[in-house]
This record gives C-alpha cells, sequence and structure tokens, in this order.
C-alpha cells in the first residue's frame, strides 16, 4: 500500500483516538485540588490511559515503519474499533461498553508486541570508509 | 523419464497454464481491491469519528460569542437555553430570544449559532419600528442627537388596558449615574437594563442623527435571564467584557473597543455618569409619572404583556 495513504491513516487515527483519550483521561484529575504534584496518583492514572489507548497508534507506527504490510492492516482495524470504542464511552458513559473498551484495548497491546517480535527494525546503514 | 516429464509439464506454456496465471492475476486483483476498498471505509470512519467529536467544540465556541454579543448588546434581551444539533453535515444550534417583563418572557424570534445579529425592521413611522414578527421595538435616541423629532409613546399609551405591563425604552436628556436613575425613577417602575455611552468622544454632533433601535444599543442588566436581580450589575458587565474579548469569536474586536470605552472614565461604578437611557417596566399609571421628569427625553414602548396571574390577596380567615 501507499506509504502517503498509511500515513495520513496513522495521522487521522492518532487523532481520533487522542481526542476521547485525553478527555477521559481529564475527567479522571476532575476531583484533583489544585496544586497536586505531577507525580501523584491522579496523575499517573491519567497519563497510564493515554498510553493504554496510543497502544494500536503505536503498533500502527511500527508496522508502517518497518514495512509490514499484514501488521498494518490488522494495526489499522484495531485503531478503528478502539476509536469507535472510546467515542461510544465518552457518549454514553456505558460501563458494559467501557468494559468492551478495556478489553480492546488489551488486544490492541498484545497486537503492538506481535508485530515488535515479528519483524525487525530497519537496519542501520554504515558508510563505507 | 518420470521427472523430465514434469519438466516439460513445467515449461509447456499450453491452454490451461494461460488460464493459471490469469486466474492468479484475477484473484490478485481481486484481493487488492478488496483490501483498498476495506481500508479506504476504515479511513472513512476516522474522518467520521473525528468530525463528531470535533463539531461539538466548533459550535459551543460559535455559541458562546453569540452569548456574550446578546450579554452586551439588546436592550432587556436575554437568550434561552440552546438545542444543539450535531449531524455529519449542516450541524446547527438554536436558542430563544426573549424579553422579560415583571418575569414573564417574552419571544422575540430566535438566535442560531450562525445568525448575524444585524436586524431588520419595518417602519412607515422612522419612531415607529417593528420586527417582522409584528412586535414593537424600542427606540432609543442619543443626548447628542440635535433633532427635536423623538419618539414620545408615554402620551400615546392612554388607550392600552389599565392592567398592562409595559415595557418602555428611556432616552436621557444627558449621562447620570447608575444612582441618580435610580433615586429619579418614581414608585412603582422596575429598572431591568440601562444603556451606556459607549460611544468615542466626537465634536459634530450630526454622527448622531439617528435613532437606535432596542438591538444596536449597548448596556447591562440588572436582572439575569430568570429574572432575579444581579447583586453588582457593573462589576457583571465588566466581567463579561473582559472575558467576552477573548471568547467574543467574530465580536471579540467589538466587544475590545466597548471595555476601552468604559475604561476611560477613571472609575467606574454606580456614582459614574455614563448612563443614557433605560428600559424600566411598570403599568400605564406608574409611568405617566415620567411625563414631567426634565431627564426623560424620549421614550419608546417595547413589549406589553397581560398579566396571566393577579397579584391577588389572601383572605383572612
Amino acid at each position: 500500500m501507499n506509504k502517503t495513504i498509511q500515513w495520513v491513516s496513522f495521522v487521522l487515527a492518532a487523532v481520533a483516538i487522542n481526542i476521547p483519550a485525553f478527555l477521559l483521561a481529564s475527567f479522571t484529575l476532575f476531583g484533583t485540588s489544585e496544586g497536586t504534584s505531577i507525580f501523584s496518583i491522579d496523575y499517573a492514572v491519567a497519563a497510564l490511559i493515554v498510553i493504554l489507548a496510543n497502544g494500536s497508534i503505536a503498533a500502527l507506527f511500527l508496522a508502517i515503519n518497518r514495512n509490514y504490510a499484514r501488521g498494518f492492516f490488522y494495526a489499522l482495524v484495531a485503531s478503528v474499533a478502539e476509536a469507535i470504542c472510546l467515542y461510544i464511552v465518552l457518549v454514553t458513559f456505558n460501563m458494559n461498553v467501557l468494559l468492551i473498551t478495556g478489553i480492546v484495548i488489551v488486544i490492541n497491546i498484545v497486537l503492538l508486541i506481535y508485530i515488535i517480535t515479528s519483524t525487525k527494525a530497519k537496519p542501520v546503514m554504515h558508510k563505507q570508509s | 523419464m518420470k521427472d523430465n516429464h514434469d519438466m516439460d509439464q513445467l515449461f509447456n506454456f499450453d491452454h490451461k497454464e494461460k488460464d493459471l496465471i490469469t486466474s492468479a492475476k484475477r484473484k490478485s486483483t481481486w484481493r487488492m481491491t478488496w483490501i483498498s476498498g476495506l481500508v479506504s471505509v476504515l479511513i472513512l470512519t476516522l474522518v467520521v469519528l473525528i468530525k463528531l467529536q470535533l463539531t461539538p467544540w466548533l459550535l459551543d465556541r460559535e455559541i458562546i460569542a453569540q452569548e456574550f454579543y446578546y450579554e452586551v448588546h439588546g436592550a432587556n434581551t436575554f437568550v434561552g437555553l440552546w438545542d444543539e444539533s450535531i449531524r455529519l453535515i449542516g450541524s446547527s444550534a438554536k436558542a430563544p430570544r426573549y424579553k422579560l417583563v415583571q418575569g414573564q418572557p417574552v419571544y422575540r424570534g430566535d438566535v442560531t449559532n450562525d445568525s448575524s445579529p444585524v436586524e431588520v425592521h419595518v417602519s412607515a413611522d422612522p419612531l415607529q419600528a417593528y420586527d417582522y414578527y409584528g412586535n414593537k421595538m424600542m427606540q432609543f435616541i442619543h443626548p447628542q442627537t440635535a433633532s427635536s423629532d423623538v419618539p414620545n409613546d408615554l402620551f400615546g399609551m392612554d388607550a392600552m388596558l389599565d392592567n398592562t405591563i409595559i415595557e418602555m425604552g428611556v432616552s436621557f436628556n444627558d449621562a447620570y449615574s447608575l444612582d441618580s436613575v435610580r433615586r429619579m425613577l418614581p414608585e412603582g417602575l422596575d429598572l431591568q437594563w440601562v444603556w451606556v455611552d459607549a460611544f468615542p468622544v466626537i465634536e459634530e454632533e450630526e454622527a448622531f442623527e439617528m435613532i437606535l433601535t432596542e438591538n444596536e444599543v449597548i448596556g447591562y442588566p440588572l436582572i439575569d435571564e430568570t429574572g432575579k436581580e444581579i447583586m453588582d450589575p457593573i462589576e457583571h458587565f465588566m466581567d463579561v467584557l473582559e472575558i467576552g474579548k477573548d471568547r467574543g469569536g467574530r465580536y471579540k474586536q467589538e466587544i475590545a473597543s466597548i471595555q476601552a470605552a468604559m475604561h476611560e472614565t477613571r472609575t467606574l461604578d454606580e456614582t459614574t455618569k455614563n448612563v443614557i437611557g433605560a428600559v424600566v417596566i411598570g403599568d400605564k399609571e406608574a409611568l405617566r409619572n415620567l411625563r414631567n421628569d426634565p431627564m426623560v427625553r424620549a421614550t419608546s414602548v417595547g413589549a406589553i404583556v397581560h398579566p396571566v396571574i393577579g397579584k391577588g390577596e389572601m383572605e383572612n380567615e
């Protein structure tokens, strides 16, 4: 698949996932009092939500970088599924949908690990003397 | 030998082998088409999701800008709750615009997120203006206007029913302080909104040879959108201007210039002489007391209501 299309889909997936991810993370900071250190539990929970949500984005990035076409396809499907789940959670705040979103995020983390282990990084080109 | 026979078959491109290649090409094309189609659908899904999440944010910005406009403009005019309609194409938001006459709302049309505040009114007589809904619009005259041709609806309201509650736009002959206006008002009249002088200082009087309608004047209310009295209306007005010059959207610059005009006077409180008009509410009897008031230069009727439930007295047992 064309590299440009792959990177465009990467950017779209990143935006579509991070908008609800950051909003949900900010909801967890709702009860945090002003002046709380950024290294507190509240901020750690918010950061964890954002990091976990970006698992599929990381998988997408690696698949594109390592020219792994099948991995790109799987990661794109996973990203879209996660984006849809996050949007529904944001709109409905339904616990069942939240559970499904959690399962999707776990699957995406597994996919990320799969892509990392099944592909190698691009070899570094050394200049010949 | 069998191996040679297999080798011969491998390199023998007869009709059967051509079918194989054609079939392989067809399958490859079908697979590419299917994958491309699926990727297109996935990308389209992402675009739709982004649109659905960005639209409310963009719509809210426009709504806030409209609310700031009507907080500053519009004599005794309030904006109700917004009804948002989020769609893929053509999202919009609408809210009712209304006046408050002794706590009773009077509908004055709708405001949308992208509607222009410029309102066209109909008037065969320049001193009597109406909107397209048939509502009478108040008119205001700046104290520096030289013309003697001003609306005087105070003298034309005798034909109205006795229990009619009238919204009257009053233009003063000079700038007064809020304190003075409150002391001047006769008993039985409610002061709901004041017109402040936010015009730049100019020498020529010809620039004010115009009659302003209620949607063009700038001022602040003394009651909130539910009819409850605001404790510190001037501070509330200055807060609105301060926030509005950042979040007023397309009206940011206008709100900033109004704030600059307000800050030309060193102090801004209830003793500052910048009130050049007001909106008062009362019945005919109470309004008649304004007739001989030297401060009053022009009066213009706005909304009229007939109370649904009268203020009856409890019977003693």
